[in-house]
């Protein structure tokens, strides 16, 4: 019968797994359980907005920060009104 | 009556009396479609993201206006979409409409649009336009 080896995780990749996980923090919406800040958003706003964007204009996903689902939609739905009124930019350089 | 917003984005050569103009017409389309107007207001020139029909400038004016429930899609469909497409093509580069939930709040100018583009938020770039005499309209609340 073959001997069946078992790896043995180094201590040094044991602490990396540990800081890696007390790293983690749950990330909450920040829309859910604040009324101001869902009445402020409004397509108009844009120094709200930016704060969900990418340096190069593109919307940030719900995973990094940290929205729920209906809050990401209501969301993207005024990014994409403030981009048709050139309030927010489509794309970091538009040829001119 | 059913509120609605329209926000312009009209053409950075306009001088006051054009705007004024443009104004007025699409308060007198509203009047005679019964409706009332609440709140014109001329946010002034601003750096756009991006250049509109080549302009990398552009006026916004923000109006807020109800219009009566019989025959408010009659008079955004036809109406105010002539108004814009027909009338004013030239002028008005961009236009959206949004209606107001009934338990919308009073208009307030939102922060200073910060110049898109630069890495720091700064206060927005206003050029001042030239000053004329004209009446200013003033906010209107709405009444309960």
């Amino acid at each position: 019968m073959a001997k069946k080896f078992k790896l043995k995780v180094s201590a040094r990749l044991l602490r990396k797994k540990i800081r890696k996980q007390a790293a983690v923090t749950v990330k909450k919406c920040r829309f859910t359980a604040n009324k101001e800040l869902q009445d402020a958003l409004d397509y108009k706003n844009t120094n709200l907005l930016k704060g969900f964007i990418t340096e190069r204009g593109k919307i940030l996903p719900s995973r990094v920060s940290g929205n729920s689902a209906y809050w990401q939609r209501q969301l993207a739905k005024q990014i994409k009104i403030a981009r048709y009124m050139a309030l927010l930019p489509y794309c970091p350089v538009h040829a001119t | 009556m059913v509120c609605y917003e329209t926000l312009m984005l009209m053409r950075p050569e306009m001088s006051g009396d054009e705007l004024s103009n443009v104004e007025r017409h699409f308060e007198e389309l509203i009047s005679k479609a019964g409706g009332k107007m609440h709140v014109v207001d001329r946010w002034g020139k601003y750096q756009l993201a991006y250049p509109v029909r080549k302009n990398t400038y552009g006026i916004y004016c923000l109006i807020r206006y109800q219009l009566p429930k019989e025959t408010y899609a009659k008079t955004l469909k036809e109406d105010v979409a002539l108004f814009f497409k027909i009338k004013h093509h030239d002028d008005v580069m961009r236009y959206f409409t949004k209606r107001l939930d009934d338990d919308f709040k009073q208009y307030q100018k939102p922060e200073p649009l910060s110049i898109v583009g630069e890495k720091s938020p700064t206060e927005a770039k206003k050029i001042e336009m030239p000053v004329e005499a004209e009446e200013e309209i003033q906010p209107k609340t709405e009444e309960a």
